[in-house]
C-alpha cells in the first residue's frame, strides 16, 4: 500500500427490513389508482356514449379480477333493450400485458358489454363513429400518471 | 380558435388526397367519418375518435387527438387492401421534423400507436378494414 494512502472501512447493520411493508405500500396504492382510473373511465364512457334505448351506456362495466359488475350492467341494458346482443365479461388475465406477467402487474378492464358498441366507438364505411371509449381514456390519462407518480408516497 | 380538428382533418385528407399512389389506389376515394352511400371500394376512411388537451403555459396548449385511419374493400380478404394501408402509413410518417404548418396550427407529429384489422359483416357480405390508430400531435401557432 503507498505511504499516502488509507483504508475506510464501511460497516452496514440492517437493523429493521421495510422493504416488504413498502412494496406491500406500493401495491395497495397502484391499486387504488388503477381502480379509481377505471371508474373515471366508466363514468365518462357512460356519459359520452350514444343513447336511443340507454342500453349501451349502461353496459359499460368494471373487472378488476376480483370485483366485477358485470352482472348488474348487463342486467340493467337488457331492461333497457330485450334485443341488445351481450358479450362474456373479458378478464383481466385476458388482456396483453407487456409489463411482465400476471404476478408483475394490476390491470382492470373498463368494457362494453353491449356488442353494438364496437360499431358505435369505430364507425362503419357508411357510418360515422360516435366514440365514447377511447375519449374517456384519453381524458383519464393525465390523472392516471398522476395517480401512479404518487403511488410511492408515503 | 377551437375548431382546431378540422385543420388536421384538412391535413389528412390533402396528405392522402394528393399523394398519387395512394390516390391512384383508391380511385381518390378519401374520406372523412363515412363514405357516402353506395360508394365504390376500395377506400380510404379516417375518423377522431378522441383527445385531449395539455396545457403548456397559461397561453398555450397541446392536443393529443387520436385518429382511426384505414383501408377499407369488400370481400373477405386482407390482400386487396395491404398496400393501401402500407401506404397510408409511409405517408403520414413522412412528417418533417420540425412538423407541418396548416393554417393556424403546428402539427408536429403523427405516429401510429396501434394496428388495426377488423372484418364485417353486412347482410351476409363481409367487409374487410386495415389501418391503425395514430396519434397526431399539434398546437396552435397563436397564443389561445
Amino acid at each position: 500500500m503507498p505511504a499516502n494512502s488509507a483504508t475506510i472501512t464501511t460497516r452496514l447493520v440492517v437493523r429493521r427490513n421495510n422493504v416488504p411493508q413498502l412494496i406491500k405500500f406500493i401495491q395497495e396504492q397502484t391499486r387504488t389508482a388503477v381502480d379509481e382510473t377505471a371508474f373515471d373511465i366508466q363514468t365518462d364512457a357512460a356519459q359520452m356514449a350514444p343513447r336511443d334505448t340507454g342500453s349501451l351506456a349502461a353496459s359499460i362495466y368494471i373487472n378488476n379480477g376480483d370485483e366485477s359488475d358485470y352482472t348488474q350492467r348487463v342486467a340493467v341494458a337488457e331492461s333497457l333493450n330485450r334485443d341488445v346482443v351481450i358479450l362474456e365479461r373479458i378478464d383481466p388475465e385476458f388482456v396483453i400485458s407487456l409489463s411482465g406477467g400476471p404476478d408483475a402487474s394490476y390491470g382492470s378492464v373498463v368494457g362494453v358489454a353491449a356488442a353494438h358498441g364496437i360499431f358505435q366507438e369505430l364507425g362503419t364505411r357508411f357510418q360515422p363513429p360516435q366514440p365514447f371509449m377511447i375519449g374517456a381514456a384519453e381524458v383519464a390519462r393525465d390523472d392516471f400518471e398522476a395517480r401512479m407518480s404518487r403511488v410511492a408516497s408515503i | 380558435m377551437s375548431a382546431d380538428l378540422s385543420r388536421v382533418d384538412q391535413w389528412l385528407m390533402n396528405m392522402m388526397h394528393g399523394d398519387l399512389a395512394l390516390s391512384t389506389a383508391v380511385s381518390g376515394r378519401v374520406y372523412g367519418d363515412m363514405a357516402p352511400q353506395g360508394s365504390t371500394m376500395p377506400l380510404v376512411l379516417f375518423s377522431y375518435l378522441g383527445g385531449a388537451d395539455k396545457v403548456v403555459t397559461f397561453r398555450t396548449r397541446v392536443t393529443n387527438a387520436i385518429y382511426l385511419i384505414r383501408a377499407v374493400s369488400g370481400g373477405s380478404s386482407y390482400n386487396a387492401i395491404e398496400a393501401i394501408a402500407d401506404r397510408i402509413d409511409e405517408v403520414l410518417s413522412a412528417l418533417p421534423d420540425q412538423g407541418t404548418i396548416v393554417r393556424d396550427i403546428r402539427i408536429s407529429s403523427c405516429i401510429r400507436e396501434q394496428p388495426h384489422q377488423r372484418k364485417d359483416m353486412e347482410n351476409g357480405v363481409p367487409t374487410v378494414y386495415l389501418g391503425g390508430f395514430y396519434r397526431i400531435k399539434y398546437q396552435p401557432l397563436a397564443v389561445v
